[in-house]
């Protein structure tokens, strides 16, 4: 009692001795009230907070499925990079889902399944022979026999992190091996099936220890104990609050059953630390230290994670092998000293060795890029908070193969256009997307791999210079007043318009080409020939032609247009070139595939859309000249490297005083968009053709672009004109001619046409032709 | 009642006084900052390179599923060009079809992934599940993308959920992949023409 206080008493008439009597009694009496009160409050915060358990659980972001199926454009090299991502542990033989084994062109898989939007993927045991960069044929085993095809789980490409950094899987109690279970028990609370939240023989063992080696060597609390303080892990650690703590373990013990309690032990529990991301519980341990799901691991390594609990960090297996492996043994013996597991299996674990992965896997810091454009299409149906918390699985297209092979390609070859050399002050973008169905298969945002920067593929909006005059052109043969050999005039013009100052094009380098045909001046991207052109067809059609291939914001109407006046980030060049690629069907980009619930119920999906917006014939034109540019155009120095992959369609394009350098081209199966230029928006030294071109040939190189293998529209018809752009009939030269595809009702002029009444012969070749 | 909660009190002051910390419980996340750190794998990962194993049945025949070749651009035109002058284009470049290595003819078997998905697509619509079923059809778009009748399934499976906007967008690709007045072409042309 404080005597201070105690003097401070107001006199009293009461016996001094009873008086201080009464006085303790009623303290007392207020303390054990007070006591009462805070049991009943303690009582029902723990369990309110119980019962309301429910973890804020990151959204998982998928990388596309690899499917494999006869046929299939996938190398072997490919499908085991793809598999040693997912965690498969390559075995001589095959015993369990999760392992494969490769030799030669021969690769057997055994699947483990996966929870897909549109259904499960059973877990199959597969045979893979390959072809070259092909899949020639897959078989299952006697009990599958044929499969036709199989679908990988997906692999994890990001978190969309809660904003306390905990990451985990949660896993019910039927999930878990038991030996699990037991190795925890055994090491962690051994009565805990007995014992009512505290356990007071291991609290007095515990003390008696710790009394003895004058340190605190070992700690007498339960799993229940432990549970609660994790979940109320950010209050301090007084005396009181471990009283309170104890109380609340006696006060979960009253109300909830062990098996509740063990569950929420196995996925509260804190077991390792990456960057900001605490991994939590022990389905998502299995995964961060092994690439495996629980139910794969073998003994030792799940007396491994049980061995965690005590210290994350110090008997971390990546950082302190020996530790790590020291403390499985504990594990391991008190197993085998309380009769959990025999004594050949305890030898067996104790002796493997420890197979921990060397790094934890790529997490968040992998693909931002790519990310930022996940993020803005989910930005439109859910909010940040649902992304945070609850867990989602977000398929999208992204490509892995894709991806790494443009991220490990680019730096290097970058590095190789830039000039002066190895400034490394060259920036570039990427932009990789599925011909036909406008799915993002890859996003670099700069030259550095896994750059987390500027973004420059969405955010670097620069004018696009020739890149924009396929519109040009389209909108052109679209009119019908104009064809392939329609003959345009390359001089020198001064053009005025409203608002804006005279304005006098020029060619590249000055050139004058004079009267030339349209198709040529499209592969050799002539700037005064387009003007021509496009003064002809008008601005606004050309504006409209743009808004209709999928640019969304407004186009500026002005004659500098023509030549790429109109600002665009790569990501947009990447919409337009896709409905060129996808023959005048525009189908909207897009990086999300699916949304589903942590358990796989689908929430969302994003299908295919496709809407044609440019007749086939037109196109069809229009890609003649595109394939000329890699054949006769601005593109030819790329022809040789890329053999068989041609034909291929592109464009190259170049703005003033060489700032930016552009090259968007297309296969059949992919459109690829690269962007070179420096951030301050000075000279590069590089024109489309000498640095962009070569960066998107080297990436398409490796990822074996396929050929267009376009069809042509019933009604085309080929025709031979005159190699010679004429305007007068009577200069026409038909001694050397060009064939060239054309519409009925839409030929060629007469000037040109060397295929006149007079060539009759001619015309029948070309009906046999057409059969 | 003070029977009943003096234990309780015991308790909680001994196991407060067992030393929670220190080396036990559960360390806080902000413990170790560099928890991906470098290290590890004392022992080489143990890795035999076994013989090939052989399927437990022969392996099945198969084939690539069909793929219909098309021509390139380049490969179209017949040339007319004036006798005796050489034509001024390039040659055409042979466009291969894909696989670089020529595939073996096998005989052929029925089923292709695009046969086993448009089966998965019967059983969705059969299971009344429109959006899976449509699911599944792109899944089988994706792997033959120019297959006129893959789309015009999606496209079906579009308008029967009353979305016939992309319905008809998705049954015009399907005719760009027609062969022209195949029986396909003319059920797309019907298609579209019934649509609301």
């Amino acid at each position: 009692m404080n005597p201070s206080h105690h003097r401070a008493q107001p006199p009293s008439s009461l016996p001094r001795a009873s008086q201080g009597f009464a006085w303790v009694w009623s303290l007392l009496g207020l303390a054990v009230l007070g006591f009462i009160a805070w049991c009943v409050k303690i009582d029902y915060e723990i369990r309110r907070d119980f019962e309301a358990l429910q973890w804020e659980l990151p959204a998982r972001i998928y990388a596309r499925p690899l499917e494999i199926y006869a046929g299939a454009h996938v190398s072997a090299a490919q499908l085991t990079d793809q598999l040693r991502r997912l965690g498969y542990r390559e075995a001589g033989e095959l015993r369990n889902p999760g392992e494969f084994q490769a030799s030669g062109n021969r690769v057997s898989l055994w699947t483990r399944g996966f929870e897909f939007w549109d259904g499960a993927e059973p877990s199959l045991y597969v045979n893979v022979e390959f072809a070259g960069n092909r899949i020639r044929e897959m078989w299952g085993d006697q009990r599958t026999g044929m499969v036709p095809l199989v679908r990988l789980e997906p692999a994890e490409i990001a978190l969309i992190n809660p904003g306390n950094g905990e990451d985990r899987v949660p896993i019910s109690l039927q999930d878990v091996p038991p030996d699990l279970v037991e190795a925890i028990i055994a090491v962690e609370d051994q009565r805990f099936y007995s014992h009512f939240g505290v356990d007071p023989i291991g609290i007095l063992r515990a003390l008696v220890a710790n009394l003895r080696a004058g340190e605190i060597v070992q700690g007498g609390s339960t799993l229940t104990q432990q549970l609660v303080k994790n979940l109320y892990l950010n209050r301090e650690q007084t005396l009181r609050r471990k009283a309170e703590e104890a109380l609340m373990a006696l006060a979960l013990e009253l109300h909830f059953s062990k098996d509740e309690i063990l569950t929420a032990y196995l996925n509260e529990v804190f077991l390792g630390q990456q960057g900001n991301r605490a991994i939590h519980g022990f389905a998502l341990a299995a995964e961060f230290y092994f690439s495996r799901s629980l139910d794969e691991l073998s003994l030792d390594e799940l007396a491994l994670l049980a061995g965690l609990p005590r210290g994350a960090s110090y008997y971390n297996p990546m950082r302190f092998p020996e530790r790590a492996v020291e403390r499985r043994n504990t594990v391991l013996a008190r197993m085998l000293s309380q009769g959990y597991i025999s004594a050949p299996d305890y030898e067996d674990a104790r002796n493997a060795a420890l197979r921990v992965n060397a790094r934890a896997p790529r997490q968040n810091a992998g693909y931002p890029a790519f990310m930022e454009l996940v993020r803005q299409d989910l930005a439109r149906d859910y909010d940040a908070e649902a992304l945070r918390t609850e867990g989602l699985r977000i398929f999208t297209t992204m490509d892995l193969h894709v991806q790494n092979t443009m991220e490990a390609t680019l730096e290097e070859s970058v590095k190789a256009v830039e000039r002066p050399v190895s400034e490394g002050r060259l920036e570039a973008a990427v932009v990789i997307t599925d011909a036909i169905t406008g799915e993002v298969r890859a996003v670099a945002g700069g030259r550095q791999r896994g750059y987390a920067g500027f973004n420059r593929a969405l955010n670097a909006v620069r004018p696009i210079g020739s890149l924009v005059k396929p519109a040009v052109y389209l909108a052109a043969l679209e009119s019908g007043r104009f064809t392939l050999a329609s003959v345009l005039s390359d001089r020198p013009v001064t053009l005025q318009s409203r608002g804006a100052p005279a304005w006098t094009p020029s060619n590249y380098d000055d050139k004058i080409f004079g009267d030339v045909y349209l198709h040529d001046a499209l592969e050799r991207s002539m700037n005064l020939a387009t003007v021509d052109l496009g003064m002809q067809v008008g601005l606004d059609k050309v504006g409209e032609m743009l808004t209709r291939l999928g640019f969304e914001r407004e186009v500026p109407q002005f004659p500098s247009l023509l030549l790429g006046a109109v600002d665009m980030a790569p990501v947009e060049v990447a919409q337009l070139y896709q409905t060129l690629a996808g023959n005048g069907f525009r189908s909207p980009l897009r990086t999300v595939e699916a949304v589903t619930t942590p358990t796989g119920e689908p929430l969302e999906r994003y299908g295919i859309e496709t809407e044609q917006v440019v007749d086939p014939a037109s196109m069809y034109l229009l890609e003649y000249a595109l394939q000329g540019v890699f054949q006769r155009g601005t593109a030819e120095s790329a022809s040789g490297r890329l053999g068989a992959s041609l034909p291929l369609a592109g464009k190259t394009g170049t703005t003033n005083d060489l700032r930016d350098s552009w090259f968007a081209g297309y296969g059949d199966d992919l459109v690829g968009v690269v962007w070179l230029g420096n951030d301050d928006n000075s000279d590069t030294g590089l024109t489309g053709a000498t640095g962009a071109l070569r960066v998107w040939t080297d990436i398409m190189r490796q990822l074996d672009i396929q050929p267009r293998l376009t069809i042509p529209p019933a009604n085309v018809v080929w025709q031979g004109v005159a190699v010679g752009p004429v305007r007068d009939g009577a200069q026409r030269d038909c001694r050397l001619t060009t064939s060239l595809p054309f519409l009925p009702g839409r030929l060629p002029d007469p000037a040109v046409n060397c295929e006149d009444d007079a060539s009759f012969m001619g015309r029948l070749f070309n009906r046999f032709g057409d059969f | 009642m003070l029977t009943r909660v003096l234990p309780i009190l015991c308790f909680s002051l001994l196991s407060a006084c067992a030393g929670m910390d220190g080396g036990r419980g559960i360390p806080a996340p902000v413990e170790d900052r560099s928890g991906s750190g470098t290290a590890v794998q004392g022992q080489s990962q143990s890795v035999t390179t076994p013989a090939p194993a052989q399927p437990a049945s022969p392996p099945a025949a198969r084939t690539n599923p069909a793929r219909s070749v098309v021509p390139g651009i380049d490969d179209l035109p017949p040339r007319s060009v004036a006798p005796g002058i050489p034509s001024p284009l390039p040659a055409p470049i042979p466009v291969a079809p894909a696989p670089n290595t020529p595939m073996p003819a096998m005989p052929s078997m029925p089923a292709t992934p695009e046969a086993a998905l448009l089966m998965e697509v019967d059983a969705a619509l059969a299971a009344g599940d429109l959006e899976r079923a449509a699911a599944v059809a792109e899944r089988a778009v994706r792997i033959a993308p120019r297959e006129a009748t893959l789309w015009y399934r999606l496209a079906n499976i579009r308008a029967r959920q009353g979305r016939t906007d992309e319905a008809a967008g998705i049954a015009r690709r399907a005719q760009s992949f027609a062969a022209p007045d195949s029986p396909v072409a003319r059920q797309i042309d019907e298609f579209l023409r019934t649509l609301p």
